[in-house]
C-alpha cells in the first residue's frame, strides 16, 4: 500500500482557486487551523467555504481575502463576539452568505457522505433561510402531497478535517475522549471529493490495528494525511489541549482594524515558513499551558 | 425577601411551565449574559422541576442527563469531556431528537423578536446588504420548527422587541393565527417569552405576543416602553410570582450554590 | 489536600549530607529535571543509592555533589561507560559500595516491607563481599538453622529522600507510570521522604479511571511537582523517546572533564523551562513515540519490516 502521508504544503496545493472547500470543526473546537494558515500562505482565492459551526477558521480566511461564498449555520468567535472580518465582508457584499440551520448543514454533509441526492424534511420551513441558499429547495411529497424542505447533498471539491492520529495509509483515528460532534467531521470527510486530514500524530499500522474501533475515517475516505501536532491551535483538540483564549482574544482585537489584521497575518502566517515554525513562534510555554493531556488516551 | 435576583425570578417562572415529563435541550453557550440566559436559567428551572417530582430528561447538546449537581469548574471543552452523564450520543442523533418530535421544550434567543415570536439571529437591516451581519441561524431555526414548545429568553429592550424582524431565522407564529398549521410546521411554537422585566405569552387566537406578568420592581409602563411594537395585555396582568422560600433555598443551597449558573458565568 | 509545589521548592527538600535515590533505569524514567535543579542549587555531600540510574549518577559525579555511592551498575547502555562516575571512583574522591542488582533491590524491598534485614544467596563467593577498609560492604554471611548453605544478610536501606518521575499524578501525590518501572515501587516504599515529579498533574478522577497505572500511591508521597519532559534526556514510555542526539553529545563531551564542566554549567545555569526552550519545540515534538511500540515511528516501521 502506498503512503498517503504528505506535507501540509503539498496537501493544500490540491485546492484550486474558485473551488468548494469544506472545513470541519465546531465553534472553537478542532478546526484544522494549520491547514487554514497554509491556505492563506498559498494565497488561495474565490473559495466557496462550507462548514456547519464555524469560527476563527472562516473568519481568518475571509479576513485574508480567500473567500467569495460562505455557507454555514454559524460564524462567531465564541466568548468574544461576532466574527469581525466575516461581518465586515458580509455587510460590504465582499462575500455572499448562504444560510443554514445546524440540521440542514449536517444534512448536506450527511447526504453527501452516503450518496443521497438530498434529504427532505420539515427543516427550515417558515424561515427566510431557504431563499438565501440554492442548495435548499422545496419538494412535494408524492406520498402525502405535502411540501417539505429539500437540502441537497454537498460533495465539496476538497474537505479538510483535523483528527488525532492516523497511519501512513490514511486510516484516521480519534482518542477515547473526544467530542461527539466530531462525527460531523466524519460526514464531512466522507463527503469530500478529495479529503485532507491533518492529525496530531502519525502512528504505526499496529497502533491503528490495536484499536480499530477508534478509526473514524478509513483510508478509503482519505486522500492524504498530514502530521500537524497542535494542528487545531488556538482552537481546542478534545482532551489533548484546550483553547488558547489569549491568542484568540488577540486575533479578535486585531480583526477589528485592517492594519492590525495585516500585522497579525504577517506575524503568524506569512512570517513563518511552515507549521513547525509557527509552533516555534507560538513557543513552548503557550503550547504546554494549553496541553491538558499529552499522552495517548 | 428583598435580595431575590432577577435571574432567580426568571428561572422560577420558567420552572413553573414544566410538566410531569419533559425532554429538554440546552445548547452549551458562550460566556456572560448569553450563558446565563441560554444555559443557567434553563438548568436551574429544570432542576427545580426535578425536585418537584418531574421526570425531566435533559440534553446538553450531545450529553444526555449530565450530573448537574457537579458542574465542571469551567465549561471549557476538556472539562466538559469528563462531565459525568448518562450518554454522549453522536451529533446526528443529538439533533434528530428535534426532527423526531421528541423535544418537549427548548430554550432559544435571538437579536430580534417580533410580536408573533419570530426570531432573528442573521442580520439587522432589510436592504440588499445587511446593516449588521450576525452569527447566523445556528440551531435556533431547528428548535423553532420542531420543538413541541420553545421558551424564548431575552433581554427586554426596544431594539430587541421589534414590529417585524428583519430576517426570520427561527419562525414563531409567522404572520399570526393558523400560520404554523397552514405551513405544516410540526412543532408547537413559542410558549412563553421570559425577559429580565416580564413574562409574556401569545394570544391563543391571534398569536400576538401579550404581557402576562411584570417582575417585582418593574412597572407595566417600563415594559411597554421597552417594547418596539404595540404590546397586547392579557386579561389579568399581574406581578410575576416571587420564588417561594423553598425554591430560593433549593437554588441557593442545592442547585446553584456557587452561582455558576445564575451569577458568575464560567468561561 | 494539595501536595503540589514548584520544582524549585521540591529540590529544596534535599539537604547536604542526605542519602538520595532516583527512579529509572538506564535511559528511562529518571527525574533529570530534578537532578539538574539539585545541581543548580549547589547541594552536595550526598550519598547516592541506586540500582542503575546512570544519568543521575554520572551527572552528580560530574558536579562533585556526591560523597558516597551505594549501587549496582551505572553505564550508558548502547553508548559506553559513565565517564564522570568512573573518574570519581578511580580518583578516590567518592566512596562506594558495590552490589548486584538483586542484592540492592532486596535492600530497598526490605525497607519497604519494614524488615530489619534480608537474606539473599547473591554475592556468595563474590569479590563484592571482600571489602577494603571503608569500602567494605556491610553484610553478614550466615548459616541458617534450616541448613541449605550460607546466605548473605543485608540490612534494609532507607534513603532520606527518594525522587520518582511519572507520567501523571494528582494533587494527592498519586503517581502513575506506564511501561517498565524498574524498582520504583521498592524505592518509594523505602524512602523516608518520597518526592514526585510528573509529566502532568491531572484531576484525581482521571487516575481513578485507570487505577492499575498508579504505582506510587499518594499516601507515600510528601510533595509533587508538574514537570513536563522532566525525564529528558531519558525517555518516558509511550510519551517521548530518550534523546539520542543529546546522549551522543553528552558521552562525547564527558570524555574531557573541562568540556564536561562547560556543558554541565550550561545545562544547570537555567531553570527547566529555559532548558526545554533551548532544546526547542521542533526537537521536543520529534521525540514523540508511537503509542503502540513506544519507539519513534521510523524505528518502529524499520523494526517491523525487518
Amino acid at each position: 500500500m502506498n503512503s498517503k502521508a504528505t506535507s501540509l504544503a503539498d496537501a493544500v496545493s490540491l485546492i484550486e482557486n474558485g473551488s468548494t472547500v469544506a472545513i470541519g470543526g465546531h465553534t472553537l473546537r478542532r478546526h484544522p487551523m494549520a491547514a487554514v494558515y497554509e491556505i492563506i500562505r498559498q494565497g488561495k482565492r474565490d473559495l466557496h467555504l462550507i462548514g456547519w459551526n464555524s469560527g476563527p477558521d472562516f473568519d481568518l480566511l475571509v479576513g485574508a481575502g480567500c473567500a467569495r461564498i460562505v455557507e454555514t449555520s454559524f460564524v462567531g468567535i465564541s466568548g468574544f463576539g461576532l466574527a469581525r472580518c466575516y461581518r465586515r465582508a458580509a455587510e460590504s457584499g465582499e462575500i455572499e452568505v448562504r444560510e443554514h440551520s445546524e440540521i440542514s448543514a449536517l444534512d448536506m454533509f450527511r447526504a453527501g457522505s452516503i450518496g443521497l441526492p438530498f434529504i427532505a424534511s420539515s427543516v427550515l420551513m417558515g424561515s427566510d433561510v431557504p431563499a438565501t441558499n440554492p442548495r435548499i429547495s422545496t419538494v412535494t411529497s408524492p406520498f402525502d402531497g405535502r411540501p417539505y424542505t429539500a437540502v441537497q447533498a454537498v460533495n465539496p471539491d476538497v474537505a479538510i478535517v483535523h483528527m488525532h492520529a492516523a497511519d501512513r495509509h490514511g486510516n484516521v483515528q480519534l482518542d477515547d475522549q473526544h467530542w461527539p460532534d466530531n462525527d460531523a467531521d466524519a460526514y464531512i470527510g466522507w463527503a469530500g471529493t478529495k479529503t485532507i486530514v491533518t492529525v496530531e500524530q502519525l502512528v504505526s499500522d499496529e497502533a491503528v490495528r490495536a484499536r480499530p474501533e477508534h478509526t473514524i475515517l478509513p483510508r478509503d475516505a482519505v486522500t492524504c494525511v498530514v502530521e500537524a501536532p497542535y494542528g487545531a491551535y488556538p482552537c481546542a483538540c478534545d482532551s489533548r489541549y484546550t483553547y488558547d483564549l489569549r491568542f484568540i482574544g488577540d486575533y479578535y482585537e486585531a480583526s477589528g482594524d485592517q492594519d492590525r489584521l495585516r500585522e497579525f497575518f504577517d506575524h503568524w502566517v506569512h512570517g513563518v515558513a511552515d507549521h513547525t515554525a509557527f509552533l516555534e513562534r507560538v513557543g513552548l510555554d503557550r503550547l504546554l499551558a494549553v496541553s491538558t493531556h499529552r499522552g495517548v488516551l | 425577601m428583598t435580595d431575590v435576583t432577577t435571574e432567580e425570578v426568571m428561572a422560577v417562572a420558567l420552572s413553573h411551565q414544566f410538566g410531569e415529563k419533559e425532554h429538554g435541550f440546552v445548547g452549551l453557550g458562550t460566556g456572560d449574559r448569553a450563558f446565563i440566559y441560554a444555559v443557567g436559567i434553563p438548568t436551574v428551572a429544570s432542576q427545580l422541576a426535578i425536585e418537584r417530582g418531574s421526570d425531566f430528561s435533559l440534553q446538553y447538546g450531545t450529553l444526555f442527563d449530565p450530573d448537574v449537581a457537579v458542574i465542571p469548574e469551567t465549561l471549557g471543552d476538556p472539562d466538559l469531556l469528563r462531565w459525568r452523564c448518562a450518554a454522549r450520543v453522536p451529533v446526528g442523533r443529538c439533533l434528530d431528537v428535534f426532527r423526531r418530535g421528541m423535544m418537549t421544550c427548548s430554550f432559544i434567543s435571538g437579536a430580534q423578536i417580533d410580536r408573533f415570536g419570530n426570531l432573528n439571529s442573521v442580520r439587522i437591516g432589510r436592504g440588499e446588504l445587511p446593516d449588521v451581519r450576525l452569527t447566523g441561524p445556528i440551531a435556533q431555526a431547528d428548535h423553532a420548527v420542531f420543538a413541541q414548545r420553545t421558551f424564548v429568553i431575552l433581554p427586554h429592550e426596544r431594539r430587541v422587541f421589534v414590529e417585524r424582524v428583519d430576517f426570520v431565522s427561527a419562525p414563531g407564529y409567522g404572520e399570526g393565527r393558523d400560520w404554523r398549521e397552514r405551513l405544516g410546521l410540526p412543532g408547537g411554537g413559542p410558549a412563553k417569552v421570559i425577559t429580565d422585566k416580564a413574562v409574556l405569552g401569545f394570544d391563543p387566537e391571534t398569536k400576538g405576543m401579550r404581557l402576562e406578568s411584570v417582575h417585582p420592581g418593574v412597572t407595566v409602563e417600563e415594559v411597554v416602553d421597552a417594547t418596539g411594537f404595540e404590546l397586547m395585555m392579557s386579561a389579568d396582568v399581574r406581578a410575576t410570582e416571587l420564588p417561594s422560600d423553598a425554591e430560593l433555598t433549593a437554588i441557593r443551597e442545592r442547585v446553584d450554590p456557587s452561582g455558576k449558573l445564575l451569577k458568575a458565568p464560567v468561561r | 489536600m494539595n501536595k503540589v509545589v514548584s520544582l524549585e521548592e521540591l529540590a529544596e527538600v534535599v539537604q547536604p549530607g542526605m542519602s538520595v535515590s532516583f527512579s529509572g533505569f538506564a535511559h528511562s524514567l529518571t527525574p533529570m529535571a530534578f537532578v539538574r535543579e539539585l545541581i543548580r542549587q549547589g547541594v552536595d555531600d550526598l550519598v547516592l543509592v541506586g540500582v542503575a540510574e546512570a544519568w543521575a549518577a554520572d551527572m552528580l559525579c560530574g558536579a562533585s555533589a556526591l560523597r558516597r555511592m551505594v549501587f549496582s551498575n551505572f553505564m550508558f547502555e548502547g553508548f559506553g561507560l559513565c565517564r564522570n562516575f568512573s573518574r570519581a571512583i578511580e580518583s578516590g574522591t567518592v566512596e562506594f559500595e558495590d552490589y548486584s542488582h538483586f542484592a540492592l533491590a532486596s535492600r530497598f524491598a526490605a525497607a519497604a516491607q519494614g524488615l530489619p534485614f534480608t537474606a539473599v544467596r547473591s554475592l556468595i563467593a563474590s569479590d563484592l563481599l571482600a571489602g577494603d577498609g571503608e569500602q567494605r560492604v556491610k553484610h553478614h554471611t550466615y548459616d541458617p538453622p534450616f541448613g541449605g548453605g550460607p546466605v548473605v544478610l543485608l540490612p534494609s536501606v532507607a534513603p532520606d529522600v527518594v525522587v520518582v518521575h511519572g507520567h501523571r499524578g494528582d494533587c494527592e501525590g498519586n503517581v502513575q507510570v506506564e511501561g517498565a518501572t524498574a524498582v520504583i515501587e521498592e524505592q518509594a516504599g523505602a524512602g523516608k521522604t518520597v518526592l514526585a515529579t510528573v509529566e502532568e498533574i491531572v484531576d484525581t478522577s482521571v487516575l481513578r479511571a485507570a487505577p492499575h497505572h498508579t504505582v506510587v500511591p499518594g499516601m507515600l508521597v510528601s510533595q509533587i511537582a508538574e514537570v513536563p519532559y522532566g525525564a529528558h534526556p531519558t525517555g518516558m514510555y509511550r510519551l517521548y523517546d530518550a534523546d539520542y542526539e543529546y546522549i551522543r553529545e553528552y558521552v562525547a563531551v564527558s570524555r574531557d572533564p573541562d568540556r564536561f564542566a562547560e556543558h554541565l554549567a550550561e545545562v544547570t545555569a537555567v531553570n527547566h523551562r529555559a532548558y526545554l526552550q533551548r532544546l526547542g519545540v521542533r526537537r521536543l515534538l520529534d521525540l514523540r513515540v508511537d503509542p503502540e511500540s513506544g519507539y519513534h515511528l521510523e524505528l518502529t516501521e524499520e523494526g517491523w519490516r525487518a
